[in-house]
């Protein structure tokens, strides 16, 4: 049982675009439903979560040599940092605008018989992100932001941009 | 022109480098956003990072930014007249999509390689791009469902 059995969301997103995404779908969420939030980031929590924890960048945009390190570290503390949310908080899905740093916490929810929710880069047009291929598969409710996209992921749904 | 050069949270020494050389001649004005980069312009002032870069979008007649999608459908949406430039200087392909989208709607000019960025700096002047249409997002309703039902 966890610490604080209130019940709340865990929202995940990166730096940069992928956090303005989520800026935007928190403000579209909160219009129509009160709810009470954790997140993991690889920057500082601008959005008042309850508890809020900081993981590494995912990906190394300027050396191909260090993915294979980055992504054993990154699944390694998003594990950890996932494990340590789950003690404290009753957390009852996820929510992400990703990039990578959302497939080991979203897997682990789901396995738990928790919602996960993936929202695609408003970025990707043509081609599909190798995080957006894994949560395809994990997520329960999967969406594009560009009706383009659904050539690539044809199961899931369209949604307009954020 | 007042032209304000920004790169989002992602380092592009090159376009800074080929601006500068750009800037030494250049009848237009510059000012710029490098992020974390290494290369400090000498012939325009620039800054890292700042949190509220609006004034400066406001203020610029044309915006050059690099092909990241946080940075352009901001632009968009204030109307700018903006050139996307692809960074060459990353490893991964994560730009190419979007400079392919917004070249390809004519929401932008679109320089793939920095030797054409100072042609491209000209066509601007006279460059009229297509209004912006964004679908906004209409999903919400579902998501709330799946969360909390």
């Amino acid at each position: 049982m966890p610490k604080n059995s209130q019940p709340k969301l865990l929202l995940i997103y990166g730096k940069g675009g992928h956090k303005e995404q989520m800026k935007r779908l928190i403000a579209k969420m909160q219009e129509q439903h009160s709810f009470e939030f954790v997140s993991m980031a690889d920057v500082t929590d601008e959005f008042n979560a309850v508890e809020h924890l900081q993981c590494p960048e995912p990906r190394d945009k300027f050396h191909l040599w260090k993915a294979p390190w980055q992504l054993a570290h990154i699944s390694a503390v998003t594990l950890i940092q996932t494990i340590k949310l789950l003690k404290n908080h009753n957390i009852t899905g996820i929510v992400s605008t990703g990039p990578g740093m959302a497939v080991v916490p979203s897997l682990i929810l789901r396995l738990l018989g928790k919602k996960v929710i993936y929202i695609e880069s408003w970025s990707r047009f043509y081609t599909a992100s190798a995080t957006g291929i894994f949560m395809y598969r994990i997520a329960n409710q999967f969406y594009v932001q560009n009706i383009t996209m659904l050539a690539k992921y044809p199961k899931a749904t369209y949604s307009g941009r954020l | 022109m007042k032209l304000f050069v920004t790169v989002g949270n992602t380092r592009f020494d090159s376009l800074f480098k080929a601006l500068d050389k750009i800037a030494a001649t250049s009848k237009h004005e510059f000012i710029g956003q490098i992020a974390d980069g290494s290369y400090i312009p000498d012939n325009f002032p620039s800054f890292t990072f700042h949190n509220d870069i609006s004034a400066h979008i406001k203020e610029a007649d044309a915006v050059i930014c690099h092909a990241g999608a946080g940075s352009i459908f901001r632009l968009l949406e204030n109307e700018k007249k903006i050139i996307v430039v692809f960074n060459t200087d990353r490893v991964d392909e994560h730009q190419r999509d979007i400079a392919s989208f917004v070249e390809s709607e004519s929401l932008a000019l679109t320089c793939w390689e920095l030797a054409h960025l100072e042609e491209l700096i000209e066509q601007l002047v006279s460059f009229t791009p297509n209004k912006y249409y964004k679908d906004d997002f209409h999903k919400v309703d579902n998501i709330i469902d799946c969360l909390f039902s």
